[in-house]
């Protein structure tokens, strides 16, 4: 099970989604390093009544910028005693060229195409996802949706809201079952 | 495991300036004694590591390279009263350093002064601390 995020998520997450998150922690900026490249917040730890801090890296050009967002939640995760998968989940504005597992939960009825709502797992936890599916996709996720069957789906995972929406599909598959639509036969793919 | 040439990460507490836990990255490697000349050390550094080690980061990076005995032998010695242990450590910063046209080593100069000791470490930390680099 993956625990900790890579560095391609990582390098994702805008300076000032976490700027924003740190601020709305107790976190407060104390100054500035190397010509606005980097930035020190401290929080005072109530426990042990030391000052912790956290580099935050302001420019994505750095060499080191996935790793050192890496370091700010390996610190986060300490100071909120929850996982960072979880902290990502709250700062992840979007994730590109993602796949995702679920099951669909939710479609709008439409004439051939219309908007679906599945249950995937996202950063290690159950998100709503919506997709505006056209055809012939739009009917595997009625086959999936009545015959409850989980599909497998790529594309970008842009955060809404409290919810997620996949853009840029480039993938659709059911899952278990493989759907032939030119023939219309349904065989069962061996696992 | 990302393998961006940094083999040792250091943070210190205690800072006395704006960083109080100032970090500092550390590529290490060992050489025997031949690459040593008067006021340098020259070595042959894979192209990766250099420009692993010449870029832009928010954490400064060093290299350092430990010189040991080309005898095996020779690297320890114990006695009762001692514990003696051949190396000396030399440290540069490759910051800024500029591309290179070479396609697998750059040859790079440590200056024999820059000997890695706990004093020099310490004072690479406190210039950090105040937002300088090493």
């Amino acid at each position: 099970m993956i625990t900790v995020p890579g560095n391609e998520i990582l390098s994702t997450i805008e300076p000032d989604v976490l700027e924003a998150y740190l601020r709305k922690k107790g976190w407060h900026e104390r100054g500035r390093l190397y010509d606005n490249a980097g930035a020190i917040w401290r929080r005072r730890d109530e426990s042990s009544n030391e000052d912790l801090e956290i580099l935050l890296p302001l420019k994505k050009s750095l060499g080191d910028y996935a790793i050192r967002i890496g370091d700010a939640l390996k610190t986060l995760e300490v100071v909120e005693k929850r996982s960072q998968l979880d902290i990502l989940s709250d700062l992840l504005t979007n994730v590109t060229n993602v796949e995702i597992q679920a099951i669909v939960t939710d479609i709008q009825v439409s004439n051939s195409s219309g908007t679906v709502t599945l249950i995937g797992i996202v950063m290690g936890n159950f998100r709503k996802i919506n997709i505006e599916l056209d055809e012939p996709e739009y009917t595997l996720a009625i086959k999936a949706y009545q015959e409850r069957l989980s599909v497998v789906c790529s594309g970008d995972l842009i955060k809404e809201g409290s919810y997620f929406v996949l853009k840029n599909l480039h993938n659709f598959v059911l899952v278990g079952t493989h759907y032939d639509l030119a023939t219309n036969v349904t065989r069962s793919t061996q696992c | 495991m990302d393998d961006n040439s940094v083999d040792l990460g250091l943070a210190a507490r205690g800072g006395t300036g704006p960083i109080l836990s100032p970090r500092l990255e550390l590529q290490l490697k060992c050489t025997s004694r031949d690459v040593v000349e008067e006021n340098f050390l020259r070595y042959p550094l894979k192209l990766k590591n250099y420009n692993d080690s010449r870029i832009s980061t928010l954490v400064p990076r060093i290299l350092v390279v430990v010189l040991v005995p080309d005898n095996l032998a020779d690297w320890l010695h114990q006695r009762e009263e001692e514990l003696c242990l051949r190396c000396c450590g030399y440290w540069v910063s490759l910051r800024e350093m500029s591309e290179t046209q070479n396609s697998s080593t750059v040859t790079v100069e440590l200056p024999r002064l820059n000997r890695f000791t706990v004093e020099a470490l310490q004072s690479i930390l406190q210039r950090i601390s105040f937002g300088g680099f090493p």
